[in-house]
């Protein structure tokens, strides 16, 4: 029997793995390899230029024909497949003629005198070199041309050294699924060209740049604005760093090349490297890093004019030279951003939107028009480090000994790595000893935290982005416009959707990717549990639920049965606006699957009612068993590069590292052990959270802001802002002197990304490593510097140097994180769990039991409550707030990126082209949009993606704040807050109506009519 | 367009018997004169059998390759689960053919019948005919004919009420010779650019929309209703020489030469004969120079070796040449040959989809190198280069048209190299006081 199967094994070994012989060495290959792929298994190089890893293969380029047995004529070993007993000479005679034939051909139409003598710069030269071709040439055919991008301020376009290998095209259609590039006509005619008409922005480009990494010759190359380079010495970087993305939480691995002391462009690994963005990025990652080097970048700490030293105390003196009593104690020569807001801005002098912006277009260098207004300054000098750190501990500690440790609390930050966040939370617990610790994850995903706690006891997503690119058969995106906001992920469910895949998206506004999808599920703003229940209860009533999952891995099925049984989809029709049938659809999809993907992202968890929905929408995942299956993957697509980690690592209110709770004394003592202080100078009380923090009669007198600024960033800004102005003390620690660190007593200086060693988690659990590329600018420090030094001044212990040091503490104290260092950290990084020091970490989770007391899930009805404003008769349209894809949050980074920054230049609203025509707006029209809470005027955007009655504000732009508008009604169990509803008017900006608009608003804004 | 001449005593009018009869252009017309019954009789038959008739006919792929047709159908596997897919090649480009525009201008429903007996024997339900868009004539007969045939029940989800479904389409080329390779012509059909594509896997493993694909020629298609209702034996007489090229061939027949038009001799016929008896040699005063039998893509023959040739497969390729698409094109002592090699080179230079580098840069090259020469601007040098440009450009690339402009070139240099030298000697065209083209 043995014998049988060992006879079969070797029969089939042998049908489906041919034994060939390449260039005299003898190897196996599996059927269906190529031999280029063969090739390379043996590190035998055979030339290739229109061949690229993961593209399609198209064989136009023919140099890497060669030889193979019995076959007269050449084959292209990209494409050939494999076969048993062939003999492969890759550099055969007639394999290297055709090759000098191709490449001489080539360098016809090349630029061939810039090729320097003897050396090459690129990919194409080097073979020439390696071929021995000569550069002489020999006809008459007229240089290469092609679509040119003049005045584009990132991708630059030189096709007189085109080869028209494709691979751009390839790589703008495959990879990115955008399709801007493609070869026009024909014969030696053939060029590469830019959509129809030369113009990226009408083809849909996305800037992503993904064309500048697959070229072969530098045809198409990048520029970073702040060291523009000639393509000669393009390829000349003094060294190249690993670094991860500062942007999204896709958590993209980037390479940063470095001359000198300066980034001077950004590249991406190479595409078969394990990176969680296969080398891809977009346009922020590889465009929006020049930030780093902004000449607004804080190079000295500064203090508030006012603070003086008197016999080796600071006090505060208001007839300190330089105060101005006019500013107030925290005030400033500057508008507050409500006033911003309500500024009449000067109409554009040129419609914004359109043409393209270039860096030659009259809007001038952007960098002018968003840098750290020069007022801004005014109420600061600058200090050393010593006087600076000596303040903040001398208040610190003083309120702390006299106002208590819950007077003072800090913002960390998700921009900031593990170890500074992890540095952060146990100086304000060790050090102040209180918990009142949180970050901007509050405003983000602290809904699906609580629920996803609730209901499985986890707070990160369950599985990967690969397994949703490569495995699942649906794919389900609610409230995530992940093609803008987490674009490489986006590509990849693009690609999927590709691969066969069925996207069903729930957004109310009609997004790529809903304009993409199989379904799309245009529901109203906050009307989610009714989808969710009503998709549960087709669900339920089709019988296409998972039985035996429902039995043997969960609780509380049958109150969530009782719960969503009125919710029919009729029922559900009539509150959400999606027809029932679609609804029925939808829920015959998902459930169907087998393998279903559940992401969703700040659409579902902003909201009053943001832990509800999350939880219905979990409901729904387990009632089906699309959870703890590789290719169904419950995700919440995290926003910040680093959200995830500062959670885990202990920077929020209620929870240590792992989310193990302050309330526990056990947990308490081992913490306090390590961290070497008594038991009791650790509280057992959780801390306040940010929508707590800020807040009319808040018990909280001082804080300590690492690289946040929630002053743009909290609903309702304007109360906001008045609040941090009534603070006693307030420090910040950032990379600029930001709209909140205006207000500070001290600003210290941080490094960037770039600038220090640290770790960073990203959505699917991955811990990876960004190395230090360049020094800080000035005397600004690393953040752990800082943190270090800052700690010790407090009395605490902190026997690290560095952020390896720091890891080794967060292992210690983190079960899930126990395997991890640095060390392990090289490539690809470590999906959490990593159990120990030989655990090689958690691909996806939740196989066979949740982590919950009894393995099991608890599933929790909820019901439909509406938003907490709805439009009325006053205030008419429904406004939605979000991220665009050339921006960042409050725009601190991209704003001060040239790039990105001439994309999106001006604040626009994107309002439907029916409601614009009603009310005589045109595209670029100034608009000033009302809520009870403020008003700003900003540019309307005409835009099919919104629907009728709805308008979106992105959330970057200082001048036209979204958050003076939003509503600040808090989820009870996550306090986050309602961003993404409220209710609005919208009127065009005419001169007189501008003027009675201020009138309305009453006493709180007092402008001149003049007032520019 | 004109009217077809009369039938040549030595002809053997199978495909060509109707030209020239507009009663034939209509349903009825057609069935009179005996059409759709071997439809009829296909869809009564194991599609097995019918490939297995094919095959026994020894009918080839008249399209250029000369594939055999059963051979080709035989691949395909009906019921493995897939949609399959027919395509009709009637993109008919190459320069100096012209005979797929005869059979679908006089018999569009000898056309749409072979379509549908390929389409149920091949297992597919739905054929695609991808006609040339400068041929409106055609397109217009074949649309017309295809509604009748439709409104009649020949076609459509219950063809001749048999309860089987073929489904016709005429996809509309836009002007693209290469469009007329096989895969590229998918391409085209699928929307995308009309570039060959790389092959293996073959169109009947992954062609149009990734299915399995058979891709046939409008007279391959046009022949298989006679072979069905006569037999195999029947068409396999047809045959003068070898017998591996059997039935008739449609030649177009152009150039310098005393009656142009369309001629169907059964394979092996005497070129000669075909030249001077039934084309009328000649025009009067002049020699024949050199004749390109097969359209522009084949070597050019010197009429010795065109009067020795038999007409058939082998036969052109025993006389330095091929069959290719049958498009005879006849050049006199008039005619520079440098010119006229030139504006083939210049056609497919124009032509090339420009994907491979060979054919993109080698087509433009040899077109500049030899207009120059041909101007008088040329040198011996130029002669190696064009020699040496050729040989990379054979056998290097995705499809042939590489091949098909090296071929008359590399043949054209050396046969008629006095010609050339001439040129370059003289530094201008020796015959351009006399030059008609
Ligand atoms: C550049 C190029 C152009 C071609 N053009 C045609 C054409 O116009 N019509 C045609 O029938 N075959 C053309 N062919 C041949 C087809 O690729 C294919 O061989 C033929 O359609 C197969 O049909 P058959 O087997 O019936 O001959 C062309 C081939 C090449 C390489
Ligand atoms: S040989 Fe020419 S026409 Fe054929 S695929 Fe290559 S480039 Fe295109």
């Amino acid at each position: 029997m043995l014998c049988i199967i060992r006879k079969h094994l070797a029969f089939s070994h042998r049908r489906t793995m041919p034994t060939l012989t390449i260039d005299g060495r003898t190897t196996t290959a599996s059927a269906g390899t190529t031999i280029l792929e063969a090739a390379r298994a043996l590190n035998i190089d055979v030339p290739t230029l229109c061949w690229y890893p993961k593209l399609p293969i198209v064989g136009n380029c023919r140099i890497c024909l060669v030889s193979v047995s019995d076959n007269p004529k050449l084959v292209p070993a990209c494409a050939f497949h494999v076969a048993d007993g062939m003999v492969v000479a890759t550099e055969s005679a007639a394999a290297v003629k055709n090759r000098q034939s191709v490449l001489g051909m080539l360098l016809e139409r090349y630029p061939t005198e810039e090729i320097p003598e003897n050396g090459s710069r690129n990919e194409f030269e080097q073979l020439v070199r390696r071929y021995s071709v000569p550069t002489t040439r020999r006809s008459s055919l007229p240089p290469r041309t092609g679509d040119e991008r003049e005045g584009d301020p990132m991708i630059q376009h030189d096709m007189s050294t085109c080869i028209l290998c494709t691979r751009c095209v390839r790589a703008c259609s495959d990879i990115q699924v955008v399709g801007v590039l493609d070869v026009a006509h024909r014969g030696e005619h053939a060029e590469i060209v830019v959509g129809a008409d030369g113009n990226p922005e009408h083809a849909g480009c996305t800037w992503c740049g993904e064309c500048v990494r697959v070229c072969p010759t530098g045809a198409i190359h990048d520029i970073v604005p702040l060291a523009k380079m000639a393509a000669n010495v393009m390829d000349k970087p003094s060294s190249k760093v690993r670094s991860v993305c500062p942007y999204c939480g896709v958590g993209c691995q980037i390479d940063l090349e470095i001359r000198g002391n300066d980034l001077v462009r950004v590249t991406s690994p190479w595409i078969e490297e394990t990176t969680p963005n296969d080398g891809s990025t977009c346009v922020k990652g590889r465009f929006g890093l020049d930030f780093v080097q902004h000449r607004d970048r804080l190079a000295k700490p500064l203090i508030r004019r006012g603070w003086a030293k008197r016999d080796n105390r600071w006090v505060w003196d208001p007839q300190e030279s330089g105060y101005s009593a006019e500013w107030g104690r925290r005030g400033g020569p500057w508008k507050q951003i409500e006033r911003e807001g309500n500024t009449k801005k000067r109409r554009p002098m040129f419609n914004p939107l359109r043409p393209l912006q270039m860096l030659d277009a009259p809007l001038g260098d952007p960098r002018d028009r968003v840098a750290t207004p020069n007022d801004w300054y005014a109420p600061f000098r600058e200090a050393t480090w010593d006087e600076a750190l000596e303040l903040i501990t001398q208040q610190l500690t003083h309120l702390r000994d006299n106002q208590g440790p819950d007077s003072l609390a800090c913002f960390s930050s998700a921009k900031c790595s593990n170890e500074e966040n992890y540095l952060l939370q146990r100086l304000f617990r060790a050090g102040v000893g209180t918990n009142n610790i949180d970050h901007c994850t509050r405003l983000c995903h602290s809904s699906s935290v609580s629920a996803m706690q609730r209901s499985m006891n986890t707070s990160a997503a369950s599985g990967s982005m690969r397994e949703v690119e490569h495995e699942s058969d649906v794919i389900f995106i609610l409230g995530a416009n992940t093609t803008e906001s987490h674009p490489v992920f986006g590509a990849a469910i693009k690609r999927a959707q590709r691969r066969g895949a069925k996207l069903i998206v729930a957004d109310p506004r009609r997004i790529e990717l809903a304009a993409l999808a199989n379904i799309h599920l245009q529901l109203v703003p906050g009307t989610d549990v009714a989808l969710l229940n009503g998709l549960l209860n087709h669900i339920l009533a089709e019988g296409l639920e998972d039985n035996a999952f429902i039995a043997s891995r969960t609780h509380g099925f049958q109150d969530v049965a009782a719960a969503v049984k009125p919710y029919t989809p009729d029922m559900a029709e009539g509150i959400t606006g999606v027809p029932a049938a679609l609804i029925r659809k939808a829920a015959e999809l998902y459930a169907r699957g087998p393998h279903s993907s559940t992401l969703w992202a700040m659409g579902l968890t902003q909201h009053r009612t943001g832990t509800d929905i999350v939880a219905s929408l979990l409901n729904l995942v387990l009632a089906c068993g699309k959870i703890g299956r590789w290719g169904s993957a419950m995700m919440p697509i995290r926003g910040q590069n680093n959200v995830q980690g500062a959670s885990d690592c202990g920077a929020i209110p209620m929870v240590y590292t792992d989310y193990q709770p302050v309330t526990d004394p056990g947990i308490r003592h081992m913490f306090a052990e390590v961290w070497g202080v008594p038991d009791d100078r650790l509280s057992l009380e959780p801390g306040l959270k940010v929508t707590q923090i800020v807040k009319e009669g808040s018990p909280v007198r001082g804080m300590y802001i690492m690289g946040e600024n929630p002053i743009i960033s909290d609903p309702d800004v304007s109360h906001a802002e008045d609040w941090f102005r009534e603070l006693e003390f307030l420090a910040v620690q950032d990379l600029f002197l930001t709209e909140t660190a205006r207000y500070a007593d001290v600003v210290l200086p941080g490094a960037s990304f770039a600038e220090k060693v640290g770790t960073y988690v990203n959505t699917e659990r991955r811990i990876q490593l960004a190395l230090k590329a360049i020094e800080p600018p000035g005397e600004a420090r690393a953040d752990i510097d800082i943190l270090l030094d800052l700690t010790r001044r407090m009395g605490v212990h902190a026997p690290f140097t560095d952020a390896a040091g720091v890891m080794l503490e967060i292992a210690s104290v983190t079960p899930s994180w126990r395997g991890v260092t640095h060390e392990r950290l090289g490539g690809a990084g470590l999906q959490y769990p990593v159990h120990d020091e030989t655990h090689g970490g958690t691909p996806f989770l939740f196989d066979g039991r949740f982590p919950t007391s009894d393995g099991k899930a608890t599933l929790v009805p909820v019901d439909y409550l509406p938003a907490a404003e709805l439009p009325d008769k006053d205030y008419p349209f429904f406004m939605n707030t979000g991220r665009q894809l050339y921006h960042w949050h409050t725009g601190t980074m991209t704003r001060r990126s040239t790039g990105l920054d001439s994309r999106e230049p001006t604040p626009t609203v994107e309002i439907s082209m029916t409601d614009a025509r009603e009310m005589g707006i045109a595209d670029g029209d100034p608009v000033r949009i009302t809520s009870r809470r403020g008003s700003i005027e900003i540019a309307a955007r005409l835009s099919p993606r919104v629907a009728r009655r709805q308008i979106f504000v992105p959330m970057h732009y200082r001048e036209a704040c979204a958050n003076l508008l939003t509503n600040p009604a808090l989820d009870p169990y996550a306090h986050i807050p309602e961003f993404k509803v409220c209710a609005v008017r919208v009127a065009p900006v005419r001169a007189h109506d501008a003027y009675e608009e201020r009138e309305e608003l009453g006493g709180r804004v007092a402008l001149s009519a003049g007032d520019d | 367009m004109g009217f077809p001449h009369a039938i040549h005593a030595r002809e053997e009018a199978v495909l060509s018997r109707h030209f020239g009869d507009s009663n034939a252009l209509s349903l009825d017309g057609w069935k009179q004169r005996g059409g759709y019954k071997a439809l009829e009789m296909a869809l009564g038959m194991e599609p097995a059998a019918i490939v297995n008739v094919l095959k026994e006919s020894g009918l080839r792929g008249r399209g250029g390759a000369g594939f055999p047709t059963g051979l080709k159908w035989s691949f395909m596997k009906p019921g493995d689960g897939k949609p399959h897919y027919l395509c009709c090649n009637a993109d008919e480009s190459e320069p100096g053919t012209f005979k797929d525009r005869e059979i679908m201008r006089w018999t569009p429903h000898a056309l749409i019948e072979g379509c549908a007996i390929g389409s149920y024997a091949i297992g597919a339900e739905t054929c695609f005919i991808y006609i040339r868009g400068e041929f409106s004539e055609p397109l217009r007969a074949v649309g017309n004919a295809l509604g009748e045939a439709y409104d009649a029940g020949v076609l459509g989800a219950n063809a001749m009420g048999t309860g089987k479904t073929v489904n016709i389409y005429i996809h509309k080329g836009a002007g693209a010779y290469i469009c007329g390779e096989e895969t590229a012509l998918m391409n085209s059909i699928e929307g995308r650019r009309g570039n060959p594509r790389i092959k293996p896997p073959f169109p009947a493993v992954a062609g149009l929309f990734g299915q399995p694909t058979t891709i046939n020629n409008v007279e391959t298609l046009a022949a298989v209703p006679q072979i069905l209702v006569n037999g195999a034996e029947w068409y396999k007489k047809f045959c003068l020489s070898n017998p591996k090229s059997t039935g008739t061939k449609l030649f177009s027949v152009c150039g310098n030469i005393a009656k142009p038009g369309n001629y169907e001799v059964v394979l092996g016929f005497p070129f000669k004969d075909f030249l001077y008896e039934m084309c009328g040699g000649p025009l009067p005063g002049r020699k024949f120079k050199a004749i390109v039998p097969g359209g522009a893509s084949v070597p050019i023959q010197t009429p010795e070796e065109a009067e020795a040739t038999l007409m058939d497969y082998e036969g052109f390729v025993a006389q330095g040449s091929m069959l290719g698409s049958g498009g005879v094109i006849v050049f006199d002592d008039s005619q520079c040959m440098v010119k006229l090699i030139g504006r083939f080179a210049r056609f497919f230079a124009h032509e090339s989809c420009a994907q491979c580098t060979q054919c993109r840069e080698g087509t433009a090259w040899v077109t500049k190198i030899l207009e120059r020469i041909e101007a008088g601007g040329g040198t011996m040098q130029d002669l190696d280069t064009l020699l040496e440009l050729s040989e990379n450009m054979t056998g290097k690339t995705i499809c042939v048209l590489s091949d098909s402009c090296a071929a008359p070139i590399v043949s054209g240099i050396k046969k008629f190299r006095h010609e050339f030298e001439a040129h370059i000697t003289g530094k201008r065209c020796p015959l351009r006081s006399r030059s008609v083209a």
